[in-house]
């Protein structure tokens, strides 16, 4: 018996077999080149996903959605000092599945003079305080001595959740009033909002 | 002819074939097999797709996250005037196999007495910041001649970049206050987060 590159048998020509070898013969090359060449979706076929559509499907979906609002455990005095101003401790858990934690913090904050200030919104997943301003720690806002200035932030990341499913998360914000403010800083609430997806 | 579910043809014994059909067919057969049912994957090609298991598995994956706080380098005449207050260029980077971006800008501001205008958070995901420039939304703002409202903005927004792999991409904010606004708009810094999804 002969046999094509990909398994398929073919009698060789033989005195009984004679006049059918050629056909057969065809026959074995077209079905191993519609494997190997005809049809590029053959190509590669071992390291293709065997995730079927639905499963993919489903890919980038929202999970589950949590939100809330917190009051502050402190306004900041103008020393330098890094201050957790808000903490919210095990709200929620990564969810079975999650891919992906979208995770927004907002707050609202005034001085009543010149005041500049840094603010560290923060996320954990049970793994550690993670910053959602990405490849900065802080940032900084000042009010260039005009009280009426907002000094809060709103700060929308995404974060890398496949090792943490199961875990509970929190969500907190450090912040500090520079030394070199005119006064206190007042802090308005934390609203915050998590979505996992799939 | 005979012909199999796969329309793979085979000779019908005839006279001279009499003793090579019974190996013909077992040739057809094998590949038909093949094709229907010894291999799952082959189950409804016609659907599947062609991204390697190593693409796939980067899917909806955060890749990389970068943001900053930065100063304008304007404040705002009450002229009608739009201006770029803020430019930051080649700030981030698109990874090879990045397919979205999140991106969230935000400043503040205020004036002294009764103003109006609009904000033009941008984002270009090509390299040196100078054309291609997207919007993530107008925003348009009033005080009402309350000098305690800010005036400033929040925005949020999903981008494909599928087509913007490997190159660096900025931010920008455009602005202006309108002539019949009281007095010039104070902007506060700038400040923004991306993050790249696979």
């Amino acid at each position: 018996m002969g046999t094509t590159t990909k398994g398929l048998r073919y009698p060789e020509a033989n005195v009984l077999g004679n006049t059918l070898h050629t056909r057969i013969k065809e026959l074995a090359d077209d079905m191993n080149a519609a494997l190997v060449s005809r049809d590029t979706r053959f190509d590669g076929l071992d390291t293709k996903t065997n995730t079927t559509n639905t499963v993919l499907a489903a890919r980038g979906l929202p999970i589950s959605r949590h939100n809330g609002w917190v009051a502050t455990s402190t306004n900041l005095p103008n020393n330098s000092s890094v201050y957790t101003t808000h903490l919210v401790s095990n709200p929620m858990i990564v969810p079975t599945g999650a891919r992906v934690a979208v995770v927004s913090m907002q707050c609202n904050s005034r001085c009543e003079t010149n005041a500049q200030m840094h603010w560290q919104p923060c996320v954990n997943f049970n793994a550690g305080w993670i910053g959602l301003w990405g490849n900065t720690a802080y940032a900084s806002v000042h009010n260039q001595g005009q009280p009426a200035l907002n000094m809060g932030f709103a700060v929308t990341a995404a974060f890398d959740v496949r090792d943490r499913v199961g875990q509970y998360t929190s969500l907190a914000v450090n912040a500090h009033n520079d030394t070199g403010s005119g006064a206190w800083i007042h802090i308005g609430y934390m609203s915050w909002s998590v979505t996992f997806e799939s | 002819m005979g012909v199999t579910s796969k329309n793979l043809t085979y000779p019908e014994p005839t006279i001279p074939a009499r003793i090579m059909p019974g190996a013909i067919q077992l040739l057809a057969t094998d590949t038909n097999t093949v094709l229907t049912a010894h291999d799952t994957r082959f189950s409804g090609l016609d659907g599947k797709t062609n991204t390697t298991d190593s693409n796939l598995a980067n899917r909806n994956q955060v890749i990389a996250r970068y943001g900053h706080c930065a100063g304008v380098y304007t404040h705002l005449p009450n002229d009608g005037v739009l201006r770029t207050v803020s430019q930051h260029t080649d700030q981030f980077f698109v990874p090879a196999t990045a397919t979205r971006a999140i991106v969230s800008m935000m400043s503040t501001a205020f004036s002294t007495v009764n103003a109006a205008g609009a904000w033009y958070p941008l984002v270009t995901f090509t390299p040196g910041g100078n054309s291609n420039w997207e919007g993530l939304g107008e925003y348009a703002v009033h005080n009402q001649t309350q000098p305690a409202i800010d005036l400033g903005y929040y925005a949020c927004a999903e981008f494909n970049v599928e087509n913007h792999n490997n190159v660096w991409g900025s931010v920008a904010v455009n602005a202006y206050c309108a002539a019949q606004s009281g007095n010039w708009i104070t902007c506060g810094p700038m400040r923004w987060s991306v993050t790249l999804i696979g």
